[in-house]
């Protein structure tokens, strides 16, 4: 026998499916905003959820004509508003790609 | 090994979103169920072996790629290098890695690349067609226990990992991404590993202490990433990893940056020539090389890539990558199953083969439109 004898998970089927589950407004849908439930995010954070989810959208800033991407954000999370905290620098990592997949 | 058309399970878009997965809906048709592959028994074991073979050969490259110093060969930056040998001679651990294979049944299996930092479609192959098999071919067996030995090897390495939480890192902007992520987590925590999910973007990087942290300034010690290494070392942080070497075990380990580079091709050819299952490559085109494809050191999903038969553009795809040049590969034509080439994703975990994944697509390059179909035998 080459399959397994049994798959059951216990994070995915719950946070992964609740994307798309939850149905975003079309006003959502225009921002490109992307749903993942708290399952996936909570164990980083201390933000406040609503109603099951947290509300991701893409945020960066334009320097000299360029628009640079910054990545995802949501207001329910607890970020922090800084890229420095205290000795600490954050976002030197995940600038290059939008989609990893290969 | 046949295409065999048959009846999609009723209600079946919601039974794959039932189990997580969700990406499917979000452009064109990827996971299908007008079809399937059937094998048999040595049809499975020949790809099998091809892939534990295929394994052994990457490992004795890598080697010799150390050896030598042929990291220019790689465009691999020069303040990197202490780092991967680092991560080799200390065998920081590995999970899992997929080559693409050809294969149509009965003539030797070729080896097209090794996926070997960052693959995805592990979700798919491991989940949704072992549900699909389950429901619809229960008395039949399937080449796939990758979600028992994604388990097995987490556990393993609860012994051999540093003390703390192991981290889980990636882009939070693509689904597939975060869905490959989040599975091998799943697995992770079935392992019983104290596991956390991170942002790539939110990863620390404390200048008093030299290491990499979390979102509550707690230390990194240990992370899997969904991000490439080629893109993390030019990045802004990638000047730290080697000061944060001995600080944090990243999977997959820095070594997978020589794998799961093209040139790796070249250099297998040269090491192990008329390999039955690899194809010949080289960093040259040879001028009597007419039939090839032309593929960037560095891509993904299938970008930047330039089939050429008989000295005639067959298709080529668009992308931004072939900054650091190309390698040439002998063109192999892909059977045809139904019009459609197939190309087969086998999984590596542990080092071991672990099962496969079919991807087809009525056109030569397999990209982020192909179609993913189940199997059985």
């Amino acid at each position: 026998m080459k399959k397994s004898t049994s798959v059951k998970l216990v994070i995915v089927g719950t946070a992964l499916s609740a994307c798309a589950s939850c149905k975003p407004s079309e006003q959502e849908i225009r921002d490109n905003r992307l749903h993942v439930r708290t399952d996936t995010t909570s164990r980083y954070s201390h933000g406040h959820m609503y109603g099951g989810f947290y509300r991701f959208s893409p945020y960066g800033f334009y320097s000299g004509g360029r628009y640079t991407r910054g990545g995802m954000t949501s207001n329910d999370i607890n970020k922090g508003s800084s890229s420095y905290h205290n000795n600490t620098k954050r976002g030197g990592f995940g600038h290059k790609g939008h989609v990893v997949g290969s | 090994m046949q295409r065999i058309k048959i009846q999609p399970r009723h209600n079946w878009q919601q039974k794959i979103e039932q189990i997580g997965f969700t990406f499917n809906s979000q452009g064109s048709a990827y996971w299908t169920e007008d079809a399937c592959y059937r094998f048999n028994a040595h049809e499975i074991n020949k790809l099998e072996e091809a892939t534990q073979t295929l394994y052994a050969l990457c490992l004795e490259a890598v080697q010799h790629v150390i050896d030598n110093k042929l990291y220019h060969l790689f465009h691999i930056p020069q303040h990197i290098i202490p780092f991967i040998e680092k991560s080799w001679e200390e065998e920081h651990p590995s999970v899992y890695g997929r080559f693409d294979l050809v294969f149509d049944g009965y003539s030797q299996v070729k080896m097209l690349e090794f996926n070997a930092d960052t693959p995805t479609s592990l979700f798919e192959s491991a989940v949704v067609q072992w549900y699909w098999l389950q429901e619809l071919f229960p008395e039949y067996d399937q080449f796939n226990s990758i979600h028992e030995k994604l388990i097995d090897k987490w556990k393993e390495l609860k012994q051999y990992l540093k003390p703390g939480t192991l981290y889980f890192s990636g882009l939070m902007e693509s689904v597939e991404d975060l869905t490959t992520v989040e599975y091998l987590r799943d697995c992770a925590v079935q392992a019983g590993l104290d596991t956390k999910f991170i942002a790539i973007e939110d990863i620390g990087w404390d200048f008093t202490k030299q290491q990499f942290t979390d979102l509550e300034n707690k230390p990194i010690n240990n992370i899997f990433k969904l991000y490439p290494w080629e893109w993390m070392v030019h990045e802004e942080f990638g000047v730290n990893l080697a000061a944060s070497a001995g600080n944090a075990y990243w999977i997959e380990p820095a070594w997978k940056m020589i794998l799961s580079n093209k040139a790796i091709l070249p250099v297998l050819w040269k090491l192990f020539p008329n390999h039955p299952n690899l194809l010949p490559a080289f960093f040259e085109r040879p001028s009597l090389m007419n039939s090839f494809v032309k593929k960037p050191l560095l891509s993904r999903e299938g970008a930047n890539i330039t089939l050429v038969k008989n000295n005639s553009l067959l298709e080529s795809s668009d992308g931004e990558y072939g900054e650091e040049g190309y390698i040439f590969q002998e063109y192999f034509e892909i059977p045809q199953f139904d019009n459609l080439r197939p190309v087969i994703g086998s999984w590596l975990i542990d080092g071991q083969p672990a099962g496969i994944g079919i991807r087809e697509t009525t056109g030569y390059i397999t990209g982020n439109m192909s179609r993913f179909v189940a199997h059985y035998f």
